[in-house]
């Protein structure tokens, strides 16, 4: 635990120089293969130049820059959102497995995301999506953190996670049910891991202003968290109140996975797995922690997705199976590593 | 299939027996020898003798061949959803007992109704097919997944099984007229075009979440494959049902959209979206104005020869009203 | 309070509920009768059976783990035991789809023995650290889950099917599951109930027990085993019905305290009278349509878990 808040390891020159040129070219290379690779039609990497910058003339450049694109983009800001909101969570509660799937947060919005879709609540029907999934990740989230400890001033980091999971098993029961009544079986699992099929600029325009007010907001942040992270009292000694700076940040960690989970579904273990990678080659500094983590969470993302559409080609797996199926392991091993009595 | 038979069969006989000794409240049925008709299924084989006169029907597909041996059913699985069935069917079928959603149809109320035969979904019902034999003889055929041809194979079947093969016979070669006459409308209608390639059709259902093709071994597009029609499925395809994406779709690129769409207020909102694709309008669909409104009910819930006809009347009313036009 | 008394009672309680399971359904008493005695002993009795059944070895199961590892808040579904059978019989239920039921038993519990193995293997530097080894499940499970959901996806013909019997439904079960399950809990319960006695000495500590003569290792190793294969064998049948391996000993232990002869048998009886309880519920809240036991399980389990850890002062 306290080698995971402490400032120390300030970056060498190396993993100065060498990690953003490698992350950069990693995401690329992603960005590139998942706008051509594994289609019915044969793009290459033409069409792509000619999406990319705007002058679209042949079927295939259109195909890539209407369909590739924005959802290479969608995969990409969801993945930074998801990463960001992790790397927040941990950073607020010191808590190595704070996440927003762990923390039962995707799961409460993608559960009242069902009921608004299934017209089980029909309040929620009228009211556009992202505050439908904001609403729900919001109260699960702070169940979860009462839960964990909270009521009582001090969240315990595994009872935390425990609660977290005992509240989605919670909530998944309650959308498998819906689900079920529905005579939806077919579609419960696309529901419960997230999907990417038939993304368009409309899902983008709706996700990035939200993902970019809160990165920039978190940023500003940042600083502070260090502070937090040197402890409380220090914190409050150097004019940060802890509550306040708790109660902001939690607001950004909700737009953050309330803005993805409306539009891609709940994507599992981004939100874990990348600070945790971010964080053995930047050191704890939120300033340079969070930007490494939206850039990581986006190549990771852009790369499942690429493999989402691989698997089973010509079908699609939910993206969500994918990172669920690389990141699970990793939990587990973060599970085995980072929990020291 | 013989082998797993055969371990079914041993299975049920050593259950029987210790449930008997266990339990001892199982009584077998009093089985004559006299009358007993063996019908093939996909299950043990059926049994049976007369003229069943209590069937339940655990998917919509099987409705139409009971419905048309002159028999109205007194269960039907019908997920609590009575406007699934098809108008035509509905009127000549009495008051039923609805036994719950086909995935999970409810096995008291399949007792209570004391049938004399069950006709069940190999698919979606294997798991209770033992439960079922229990309450009544039960004949378990192709249904979810199936293709066309299984369907008619399914109604020559259900028709041995009712004792009115001959009668069901009739009406399928009454069927098999009934498509080629169409077959050949749709032929000479399709003629009169001067366009290079034959015209492909493809159809798809659409709901909250998604598109979904019915592929190669689809109900409906074995249908239109009847008809002597062009679907248009990747040839390499072996599904029935297919996911498929705006970009997949554009693959495609059928002459004809067909859409089944669940969404019981306006357009399903993935078409909405679809529509407002700016590739829309190089689709064909979007050309010609081809993507048009089906009845899901009939072109994929019902799935039988009532629905097969309905699907050629559909497609010929489509195809000359676009001749008029043209 | 006193055990004794309640230790009888339990029984009673549990008739009542068979009782009552038999009496109530989607039927009204009256229909089913008139439809013939087949209702009522066919179909409900035997799924009553299962429930009981069911119910009671995940509830040994749980008492057994808790006893094992000294964690309260340990439970097959915690450690991620019966998310492994379940894997493991979904991927046999995919595969073959024709295979007959009794291999989806053996299936299961080789699949709950190698998410033990596992999970032994993760954790063999800390012992058995109570915080660690639930949270060293919970990742399991989580894998594991993701892994069954991969191979729905790529299935998804026999997803229906499936997904009914993944959520924790007595959906269809009849005499045949009560045959198949029987004589494994005709081995297993046996075995358990002697394992109670040796349970009772490792209470003491482990000191204490080895001077009394108990073989500390052994023993751990063979309740751990005969758990986990209680506990695959009731995922099995009615697939994972959640929390009843967790809650049932706790329940139990209020009432008839820690003393594993008197616990393990109590738990038994709870747990199944929990299965059967959602059973029943599932049956009647919305008939002809069924929901599914597990989640019933869930809705109360999960709260109560919950609870149990603002309780745990064991940090």
């Amino acid at each position: 635990m306290a080698t995971q808040v402490s400032l120390s390891g300030i970056p060498s020159v190396r993993q100065r120089v060498v990690l953003p040129v490698c992350l950069l070219v990693l995401l690329a290379a992603g960005v590139i293969l998942a706008s051509i690779g594994a289609s019915t039609f044969t793009l290459t990497l033409s069409d792509f130049w000619q999406a990319i910058s705007g002058q679209a003339s042949t079927l295939a450049a259109q195909l890539v820059s209407t369909i590739r694109l924005p959802r290479v983009m969608v995969a990409a800001v969801a993945g930074a959102a998801l990463a960001m909101a992790g790397a927040l969570m941990q950073g607020i509660t010191r808590n190595p497995l704070a996440s927003p799937a762990l923390f039962g947060i995707n799961a409460g919005a993608a559960c009242l995301l069902v009921m608004a879709q299934s017209g089980f609540l029909p309040i929620l029907t009228s009211l556009p999506l992202i505050v439908v999934t904001a609403i729900g990740a919001a109260l699960s989230g702070a169940l979860v953190l009462m839960l964990g400890g909270g009521l009582a001033g001090r969240i315990h980091p595994v009872r935390v996670v425990l609660a977290g999971v005992a509240v989605t098993a919670l909530l998944v029961a309650l959308t498998r049910t819906l689900l079920i009544l529905d005579e939806q079986s077919q579609s419960v699992l696309d529901w419960l891991s997230g999907s990417l099929t038939d993304i368009g600029w409309k899902q983008w325009h709706q996700l990035w202003p939200w993902v970019l007010i809160a990165a920039v907001l978190s940023w500003l942040l940042a600083q502070k968290m260090n502070l937090l992270a040197l402890g409380e009292e220090m914190a409050s000694g150097l004019g940060v109140s802890p509550v306040r700076l708790r109660l902001q940040v939690s607001c950004l960690v909700i737009i953050l996975a309330a803005a993805t989970v409306a539009i891609t579904g709940p994507i599992a273990f981004v939100g874990l797995l990348v600070p945790h990678l971010a964080r053995r080659f930047t050191g704890a500094d939120h300033r340079i922690l969070l930007p490494v983590c939206a850039v990581m969470g986006a190549t990771l993302m852009v790369w499942a997705d690429y493999i989402s559409r691989l698997l089973v080609f010509p079908s699609e797996t939910p993206i969500g199976l994918v990172t669920a199926l690389i990141g699970a392991p990793c939990f587990l091993w973060l599970a085995s590593q980072e929990v020291k009595h | 299939m013989l082998l797993s038979l055969d371990q079914y069969r041993n299975i049920y006989h050593q259950v029987r027996i210790l449930c008997g000794l266990l339990l001892i409240m199982l009584s077998f049925p009093p089985v004559s020898q006299a009358a007993e008709r063996r019908v093939p299924d996909l299950g043990d084989g059926l049994v049976i003798q007369g003229q069943p006169q209590r069937v339940i029907v655990l998917e919509y597909s099987f409705l139409d061949a009971v419905v048309l041996a002159g028999i109205s059913p007194v269960g039907i699985a019908d997920d609590q959803k009575p406007q699934r069935i098809l108008p035509q069917l509905k009127q000549r079928i009495g008051h039923y007992q609805s036994v719950g959603l086909r995935g999970q149809p409810n096995l008291e109320t399949i007792a209570s109704l004391k049938p004399d035969l069950i006709i069940a979904d190999q698919q979606r019902h294997r798991t209770i097919y033992r439960e079922l034999q229990e309450i009544a003889p039960t004949l378990l055929l192709l249904s979810y997944g199936a293709q066309y041809s299984d369907l008619l194979t399914d109604a020559r079947v259900i028709g041995q099984a009712l004792g009115k093969s001959s009668l069901i016979g009739e009406r399928l070669l009454a069927h098999e007229y009934t498509m080629d006459r169409y077959a050949a409308e749709l032929d000479s209608l399709t003629e009169n075009k001067e366009s290079p390639s034959p015209e492909r059709f493809l159809f798809a259902t659409a709901s909250a979440r998604g598109v979904a093709v019915h592929a190669s071994k689809a109900f409906a597009s074995g249908v239109i494959k009847r008809l002597g029609l062009e679907t248009a499925i990747p040839p390499e395809d072996d599904n029935a049902y297919m996911r498929v994406s705006f970009e997949q779709m554009a693959g495609m690129n059928p002459d004809w959209l067909l859409v089944g769409d669940y969404n019981q207020q306006g357009d399903a909102d993935i078409l909405q979206r679809w529509q407002a694709h700016p590739l829309w309008p190089m689709l064909t669909i979007a050309k010609r104005q081809q993507m048009k409104k089906v009845d899901p009910k009939v072109w994929s819930l019902s799935r039988g020869i009532y629905a097969a006809e309905q699907i050629a009347e559909d497609l010929l009313t489509l195809v000359a009203a676009d001749q008029v036009a043209d | 309070m006193y055990p004794r008394l309640t230790l009888l009672c339990l029984p009673v309680v549990l008739l009542a509920l068979v009782v009552s399971g038999v009496l109530l359904g989607s039927l009204d008493l009256q229909t089913a009768l008139e439809a013939g005695p087949g209702i009522l002993t066919d179909l409900r009795l035997s799924r009553v059976l299962v429930a009981v059944l069911a119910g009671a070895g995940l509830g040994l199961a749980g008492a057994m783990i808790q006893g094992v590892v000294r964690n309260p808040l340990a439970s097959p579904d915690v450690i991620g035991v019966t998310t492994g059978a379940g894997a493991a019989a979904t991927a046999l239920l995919l595969v073959f789809p024709d295979i007959a039921f009794s291999w989806m038993i053996p299936s299961a519990i080789s699949g709950a023995l190698l998410t033990m193995a596992l999970m032994l293997w993760l954790i063999r530097h800390q012992g058995l650290n109570p915080a660690r080894l639930v949270l060293t499940g919970v990742a399991l499970s989580a894998w594991l889950a993701a892994i069954t959901d991969w191979l729905l996806v790529s299935h998804p013909f026999q997803v229906n099917a499936a997904l009914v019997w993944l959520t924790g439904s007595l959906w269809g079960r009849g005499w045949d599951h009560v045959a198949v399950l029987l004589p494994w809990f005709l081995i297993l319960v046996p075995l358990t109930l002697v394992m109670a006695l040796k349970l009772d000495l490792l209470a003491l500590g482990d000191e204490t027990a080895e001077g009394l003569g108990a073989d500390v290792r052994n023993t751990r190793k063979w309740a751990l085993l005969l758990s986990v294969a209680l506990a695959a064998v009731s995922v099995a049948v009615c697939g994972a019905v959640s929390f009843v391996g967790l809650i049932s000993p706790h329940l139990a232990r209020l009432l008839v305290g820690g003393t594993h002869r008197r616990l393990l048998p109590a738990t038994a009886m709870i747990g199944a009278v929990l299965v059967l309880l959602a059973d029943i519920l599932a049956r009647t809240l919305a008939p002809p349509v069924e929901l599914p036991a597990g989640v019933l399980t869930s809705l109360i389990g999960a709260p109560y878990f919950l609870f149990l850890l603002t309780r745990y002062r064991g940090w």
